[in-house]
């Protein structure tokens, strides 16, 4: 985890946040789609946002772009206020929408020209970047060619490309990965992965909470339009208070090994069933040396042992009373 | 990056897609320079040669259908030609067989002047002929008229003589007819009035695809991305018409040129020339935007753009010519846009002025594109943004 932010927008460190928000709101007559929404992306963070389908993340990211007017909060990007004309702050952004946000009857190349010049590139520059972020994301050998003839991930991944040309100070991805095969999807993962290891922050919403456990230094689950939690996934599943879980094939004195284990410091239950034991711990990979000594100490044979963690869909279920795909 | 820069990238990248779209050079080129060519042929002999047969019947013979028939048959009216026939049998005769159309004065047309219901001067027609036709109809009108008047005159002097007219005094009334021939200063060729007319129905009509393309750009995101740079919502909305005004200016000249020198049009001074397909661009232009403010769907784009670029064409003299139709409906022409533009080109087309006679034409377009583009750029930012 690096620098990191409070619940309510605030930078957790003295690093200026290269995004920050707060209270942001957002209403449709008497349908609130975004209420009371903060959080803070620090330099070089990858932050997700986590929720269903119509929870709330698009008109989040829309409200931090300056596409939408927002109707209450404050949102800084790189210190500069946002807001629709903005262009600023706008210029240390770089959106990368849901939708394919290219034209299809230019190639790769033009659309990126396109783009970098609206960003104020020109000449030399210009074409070094196109070069450049053709080159990241796989997509050399295809610049001429125009994107309708792409299948749909080389789509996609011109599509983030089309993002990185100006070298924006935060990149905002808004699911990515939304109907892509499964090769295609794991490039634009690791493409976000290797961008923020050279240290670009960024901003990624998704509905995949194995996405946002891969990428992500720090995540706000949002549903019905309010963040409801945030934190580093650790963070999260501890708010669940439930620990991690162990789960042994044994045999012996089952009901000996568990009341054994139940002493451990660190456990919080243990039970015997058929076949082996289940034990749950704070933390399951410290707890693995002493279920091993009380097996020893118990006489019991161990056949195989397993950590289980509790995953974000725990969580998202825990805080919410629904699943994260409903 | 200037806001003036970031409008000349987005309409330089809207021009080069259109370019290269085939549906353009059809839409914007081809179809109307195939149309102008289509209905030019098709009008080519009314516009350059009126050739016409008109019989003529005096079965009255007064001394005033006498003197109307000798005066239409001694004058010289060209390719238009009068000639006496002997009865109205014979007219009808001579009709079916091909003559254009016949003008009979009835026999006691004179006599019935005096009494409560006055004889109709009759107009035998060919419907293979509507050209004869016309001329037919309108040369007995213009006897009946006079004829008319003459009575009324007559009948007036009596009056005031307290003396009832004798059928002498009637019938010794003379119609002096002249036939002259005048001339409006030039003639506008078929080509460089349909050239233009065919040019500016195309463009209104393209009015739809504009607005699908805002629509379908805002339905990707693409509208987002761009707003998401440095570029304000009021700097997309002028790149997009930008676009639109320089397809009109292309669009336009190059029917020009291919009518000029394909055709032999003579549209006129080019100057004025230029000054109206401008004007008439930025109309397009306006009018567009305005559509693309309203419509919500890309059917309802298209069905708008439908409707109104074909109500303009139709009311505004794009299938027939502003000088061909009825008195009140070319004043209602004048109320769109393509009857402004179209007025504009054939004046200058007829040579009857430089650019200054076309200024009322121009400014009446300069006001569509203000009031609509005014119009367009306020809404137009709401619909793509911020919402």
């Amino acid at each position: 985890m690096r620098d990191a932010a409070t619940a309510s927008g605030r930078p957790a460190t003295s690093v200026e946040p290269v995004l920050h928000c707060r209270g942001l709101r957002k209403a449709y007559g008497e349908r609130v789609a975004v209420a009371d929404v903060g959080f803070a992306v620090a330099p070089g963070e990858t932050y997700g946002l986590l929720g269903p389908n119509g929870a709330g993340k698009t008109t989040t990211i829309s409200m931090v772009c300056g596409l939408l007017r927002r109707d209450a909060g404050e949102v800084t990007v790189a210190g500069r206020p946002m807001g629709p004309e903005a262009t600023d702050a706008k210029a240390a952004i770089g959106l990368v929408p849901q939708d394919v946000a290219l034209y299809e009857d230019l190639s790769a190349a033009e659309n990126l020209r396109f783009f970098g010049r609206l960003q104020g590139l020109s000449g030399r520059e210009l074409a070094d970047r196109v070069a450049e972020v053709l080159e990241v994301v796989g997509l050399a050998d295809r610049a001429a060619d125009r994107v309708g003839e792409y299948s749909g991930g080389m789509k996609r991944r011109a599509n983030i490309a089309a993002g990185l040309l100006h070298k924006p100070r935060l990149l905002v991805l808004d699911e990515p990965t939304v109907g892509v095969d499964p090769q295609s999807r794991n490039a634009i993962l690791e493409s976000v992965e290797a961008l923020a290891d050279e240290g670009m922050s960024v901003l990624y919403t998704t509905h995949y909470m194995e996405e946002a456990e891969r990428l992500c230094d720090r995540i706000g689950i949002i549903d019905e339009g309010r963040l409801v939690a945030e934190g580093t996934r650790r963070e999260l599943v501890a708010q669940l208070g439930v620990g991690d879980q162990v789960e042994v094939t044994a045999t012996g004195d089952l009901q000996a090994f568990a009341a054994a284990c139940a002493e451990l410091p660190g456990t919080l239950g243990a039970e015997a069933r058929a076949g082996g034991a289940v034990v749950r711990v704070e933390q399951g990979s410290t707890a693995l040396a002493p279920i091993v000594a009380a097996a020893e100490r118990t006489g019991v044979a161990i056949a195989g042992i397993e950590v289980v963690e509790p995953d974000l869909e725990d969580v998202f279920l825990a805080l919410t009373g629904k699943a994260l795909r409903d | 990056m200037s806001q003036l820069r970031a409008a000349l990238v987005i309409a330089g990248t809207d021009l080069r897609r259109r370019l290269r779209n085939r549906s353009f050079l059809v839409q914007g080129v081809v179809g109307p320079v195939v149309l102008a060519m289509i209905i030019s042929l098709a009008f080519g002999g009314v516009h350059d040669d009126i050739e016409a047969t008109i019989g003529l019947v005096d079965a009255d013979g007064s001394p005033a259908s006498a003197a109307f028939v000798e005066a239409l048959t001694g004058a010289d009216t060209g390719d238009l030609r009068f000639v006496e026939l002997d009865s109205p049998e014979e007219a009808r005769r001579r009709v079916d067989r091909g003559l254009g159309a016949a003008v009979v004065v009835p026999e006691g047309f004179t006599d019935a002047l005096r009494g409560d219901q006055p004889l109709d001067v009759e107009v035998l027609t060919d419907p293979d002929a509507p050209i004869s036709a016309e001329v037919a109809r309108a040369v007995a009108t213009g006897f009946a008229d006079r004829a008319g008047a003459a009575r009324l005159a007559a009948a007036t002097a009596a009056e005031v003589g307290e003396r009832v007219p004798s059928d002498d005094v009637l019938g010794a009334v003379d119609l002096p007819l002249e036939v002259t021939t005048t001339g409006t200063g030039g003639d506008v060729s078929p080509a460089a009035y349909f050239g233009p007319s065919m040019g500016l129905l195309f463009l209104f009509l393209s009015m739809g695809n504009v607005a699908r393309d805002l629509l379908a750009e805002k339905r990707v995101r693409l509208l987002d991305r761009m707003r998401a740079g440095p570029v304000r919502d009021g700097t997309l909305v002028a790149g997009k018409g930008l676009s639109v005004v320089v397809i009109g200016i292309t669009s336009l000249c190059v029917i020009w040129a291919v009518t000029t020198f394909a055709l032999g049009a003579d549209w006129g001074p080019p100057v004025g020339v230029v000054a109206v397909v401008l004007a008439a661009s930025l109309a397009v232009a306006g009018i567009a935007g305005l559509i693309a403010a309203l419509a919500r769907t890309d059917q309802s784009a298209d069905v708008l753009a439908s409707m109104i670029g074909f109500a303009f064409a139709m009311v505004g003299g794009a299938f027939i010519p502003i000088g061909s139709m009825p008195e009140g409906l070319g004043r209602v022409a004048l109320l769109t846009p393509i009857g402004q533009a179209l007025r504009a080109f054939a004046d200058l087309s007829a040579g009857s002025g430089e650019v200054g006679a076309v200024v009322p034409q121009i400014a009446a377009l300069l006001a569509w594109a203000v009031v609509t583009g005014g119009v367009a750029a306020w809404a137009l930012p709401r619909r793509v943004g911020a919402g």
